[in-house]
């Protein structure tokens, strides 16, 4: 190995700022959020100092290693199978009882450890005290004092990292188990030493105890040793049970034991946190302060945009007008006014919407309060059979499924997993918005906030819905009990969320300039063929292809014109929108894109109303399909989910287009 | 003012629970108002005229009656947490302080999109929008809960974590 290069891993707790520290370190931008299970997969990052070459790996927080959870083993076998020079817990000094037992498991995995000690401002401010000496003296690691919001510490935590890097493998300290749990530890230590072809990387203790401790990833992990029987008859001959539940005691004992040495804390008082939350997880105020903050969400979203959305309309408008009358030839010029103006114009003018959405997404993350939504609905979702973390993947869905359905690998239980990720679809995500934004704008005038609301709401209820029916037939059982830590409430911080709003908002405009501009070209292309028909005519090749499936799409109320933009947007929902530019755009009118479609269309508020419903839920956009196959390992689940998503859209749409011809609308 | 002080000594909650009950008051009458304004436009059209609803200008909009009324009972679930002598109940005042201003920012950046079409851009649908136009419940009520925060500011400070218990009078 060289001497320069230098790669350390972070791990710890949820929530206790690894990422922010990655960040700090590297100058990334990863994800920071102010909940447990923000990070899902590893990142890596480097830095360079003081000569050294310096790899960064962010880990998903896990609060131990035992294994329940895919973070917990994803963290783990990075950190025995790719042994970085030194794993690095980060520890909430704030709340540093809970972070020891995660330290207690390291300590068995034979790296080099050094403790970071973050959040040290809250801890101060609060009135603990924190013995450093005694701590390094007491766990037999190197501690360091950082804030990684401020970045302060990090120079003293790379100083740090390039000295463990020189000195030799020190042994840390150990807990011994008790003389029974001991002796049968030696016992397959011994059994297992045995088998040549073993792989070294994993420390022989620790394999012992993983097994003691009924893991089966280890299990299976040794499955192919030659002396695995030998090891299974001593591991049957236990009670594992009461094995487990006795090093688990062990760990805590240790940790009793050393905890007051090092800390001493200020007197438990009720906290800031605590109070605030009496009021937001209240009984009965809990949910109604929820909606009532998502509503104000959504009509700021809504109507804060309009006028920037309305400058972008006009200048786009304009725009196109000047380029249709002076490019030549005329082909020519429909392809770039109608075509490209026409369509990824209609994408770019919800921008603004895009960037306040966002922004408002990441006050809720890094507030704290996104885990009180969890923690509210937990009661409602169980019933419902679903899990109370579940409820984080569905809001992080509002801005995008992808990420959402990631996040879903933070629930342990695989059940509460797959059902999570199979309904997260149906949550209204960023690039649905548009949709909405521009037949409720208009359509429904000043009530478009609420309709708006109201979709968000149909897409969570139809989420919820499949969730139950999914429990009743195809992933049976009953979902886990709902346990979360609840982070304190800050406030957060201006500069995160406007990066965050930045990155997101970017990503929307990169896609019209990529994905949708191809989109939008090959609509222009089947709407100007073959040639010599009148541009997006009913006898161009979209006239056909939309003729086609309108009779399916009829009894909903929608148009062949309205069933070409739904089967082009099965790419990227945003492209429905898009191809409405595209196809009202013909023609000389200089009106914006709202006041054509209620010229030309023929469609009314119901109308819309169906297709607002039917874009939310007809299908997951092929990125989310393709998550959903990695998540859950099958296509199997990715091909049900777009059936599914198909029938419930068609359905749905079918009561809402029906019902209201019936009631007269 | 000893942020460690004793933890059986009661603070006086005398005065956050009149604030609290003169503000839940408000908010829910002006939440039927605006609900009556609303559902009379639904169901009698839009010649319903709500008798008081000029001078207090009161919105015909069922949906924000309702933040109207939630937030003058989370107000009022305090004051009835604290007569009976839990400290604790003036974390209702808190939370309703911040829900009030809350939405009176929200309600003020809708306003101030609605200025920018009706100045900025002429637009049309906004040709007779005045800075009244957008004057609701939701904004004036919000003046009190804006003197409780400024008075009892070192609760609602961002950086700290720390607990404490503050000096309410
Ligand atoms: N006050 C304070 N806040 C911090 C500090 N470090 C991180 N935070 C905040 O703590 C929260 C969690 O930070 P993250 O970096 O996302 O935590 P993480 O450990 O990566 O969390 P997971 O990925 O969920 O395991 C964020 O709101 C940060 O802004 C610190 O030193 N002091
Ligand atoms: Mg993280």
């Amino acid at each position: 190995m060289e001497a320069g290069k230098i790669k350390i891993a972070l791990t710890g707790n949820p929530n206790v700022g690894k990422t922010t520290l990655f960040n700090a370190l590297t100058g990334s931008r990863q994800h920071v959020g102010n909940w447990p299970g923000v990070t899902v997969e590893k990142k890596s990052g480097s830095v360079s100092y003081k000569e050294y070459d310096i790899e960064v790996i962010d880990l998903p927080g896990t609060y131990s290693l035992t294994a329940y959870s895919m973070d917990e083993i994803v963290a783990r076998d990075f950190i025995i199978e790719e042994k970085p020079d030194i794993v690095i817990q980060v520890v909430d000094a704030s709340n540093l009882e809970r972070n020891l037992y995660l330290t207690t498991q390291l300590m068995e995995l034979g790296s080099k450890i050094l403790i970071v000690l973050n959040m040290c401002d809250i801890a101060e401010e609060r009135g603990d005290r924190i013995y450093i000496d005694k701590m390094q003296e007491l766990l037999a690691t190197p501690v360091i004092r950082t804030v990684a919001s401020q970045k302060e510490g990090i120079c003293d935590l790379l100083d740090k990292v390039i000295e463990q890097k020189e000195v030799q493998q020190h042994h840390g300290h150990e807990i011994g188990y008790g003389t029974e749990i001991e002796d049968r530890i030696l016992e397959i230590e011994k059994v297992l030493a045995e088998d040549e072809t073993r792989d070294t990387r994993y420390p022989l203790r620790w394999i012992s105890i993983r097994l003691l401790e009924g893991d089966s990833n280890v299990r299976e992990k040794i499955s192919k040793s030659p002396v695995y029987d030998r090891v299974i008859q001593i591991i049957d001959s236990i009670d594992q049970e009461e094995y487990e539940a006795e090093i688990a005691d062990k760990r805590y004992l240790a940790i009793n034991t050393v905890f007051p040495q090092m800390c001493t804390r200020a007197n438990g008082k009720l906290t800031k946190s605590d109070m605030i939350d009496r009021v937001l997880t209240n009984k009965y105020l809990g949910i109604p302060i929820f909606l009532a903050l998502m509503w104000g969400a959504f009509e700021l979203t809504f109507a804060f945009a309009t006028p920037f959305m309305d400058m972008i309309d006009l200048s786009a408008t304009w725009f196109a007008e000047y380029v249709s009358s002076s490019l030549q030839p005329a082909w020519l010029a429909s392809l770039v006014g109608d075509g490209i103006i026409g369509g990824v114009g209609a994408v770019l003018v919800f921008v603004p919407n895009i960037f306040i959405l966002f922004f408002l997404l990441s006050l809720l993350e890094g507030s704290g309060y996104l885990a009180r939504a969890a923690f509210i609905m937990d009661k409602l979702m169980y019933k419902i059979g679903m899990h109370g973390k579940s409820f984080i993947p569905m809001l992080m869905g509002f801005g995008c499924n992808v990420p959402a359905i990631m996040a879903a690998r933070s629930i342990e239980d695989e059940k509460d997993r797959l059902i999570t990720i199979l309904v997260v679809p149906f949550v209204s995500c960023g690039a649905r918005l548009p949709i909405y934004v521009l037949f409720a704008g208009t359509f429904f005038g000043r009530q478009a906030g609420t309709v708006i609301f109201g979709m968000y709401v149909l897409g969570i209820i139809i989420a919820i819905i499949s969730a139950k029916l999914l429990r009743a037939t195809v992933v049976k059982g009953k979902p886990a009990p709902f346990i979360m830590e609840l982070p304190p409430y800050r406030v957060p911080t201006l500069k995160t969320s406007l990066i965050h709003m930045w990155d997101n908002g970017f990503m929307y405009i990169k896609k019209a300039g990529t994905i949708i501009l191809v989109g939008v070209v090959v609509i222009w292309v089947l709407a100007s063929f073959p040639w010599g028909v009148q541009y997006g005519s009913e006898d161009s090749y979209v006239g056909s292809l939309g003729h086609a499936v309108a009779p399916l799409l009829k009894p909903l109320g929608f148009d062949w014109k309205i069933s070409v933009a739904l089967i082009f947007g099965l790419v990227a929902k945003e492209i429905v929108v898009a191809s409405m530019g595209v196809l009202y755009g013909a023609g000389e009118s200089s009106d914006v894109l709202s006041d054509r479609l209620i010229a030309d269309s023929g469609m009314t508020a119901l109308t819309s109303l169906s297709l607002m419903a039917f874009s939310l839920l007809y299908m997951p956009c092929v990125a989310t399909v393709g998550v959903i196959r990695k998540e859950t390992g099958s296509w199997k689940w990715a091909v049900f989910a777009i059936f599914y998503g198909i029938i419930v859209a068609w359905i749905t749409a079918f009561v809402i287009y029906q019902g209201g011809v019936l009631l007269g609308y | 003012m000893d942020i460690s002080g004793t933890v059986d000594e009661k603070p006086d909650t005398r005065l956050p629970m009149i604030f609290s009950l003169i503000c839940g008051f408000l908010y829910v009458i002006l939440g039927l108002l605006q609900m009556v304004a609303g559902a009379g436009r639904i169901l009698i059209g839009t010649d319903f005229v709500m008798p008081l609803s000029g001078i207090l200008f009161v919105p015909a909009d069922v949906i924000g009656s309702f933040v109207l009324l939630l937030i003058g009972t989370v107000f009022l679930y305090g004051v009835m947490e604290m007569r009976s002598g839990t400290y604790e109940g003036i974390s209702y005042a808190y939370v309703g302080i911040l829900l009030a201003l809350i939405f009176a920012v929200i309600y003020l950046l809708v306003s101030t999109g609605n200025m920018l079409e009706a100045y900025l851009l002429g637009n049309e649908e906004f040709a007779d929008w005045t800075l009244l136009s957008d004057m609701k419940p939701g904004i004036y009520l919000a003046i009190l809960p804006l003197f409780a925060y400024i008075k009892w500011k070192d609760f609602f400070e961002p950086t700290t974590e720390a607990s404490f218990r503050m000096d309410l009078k």
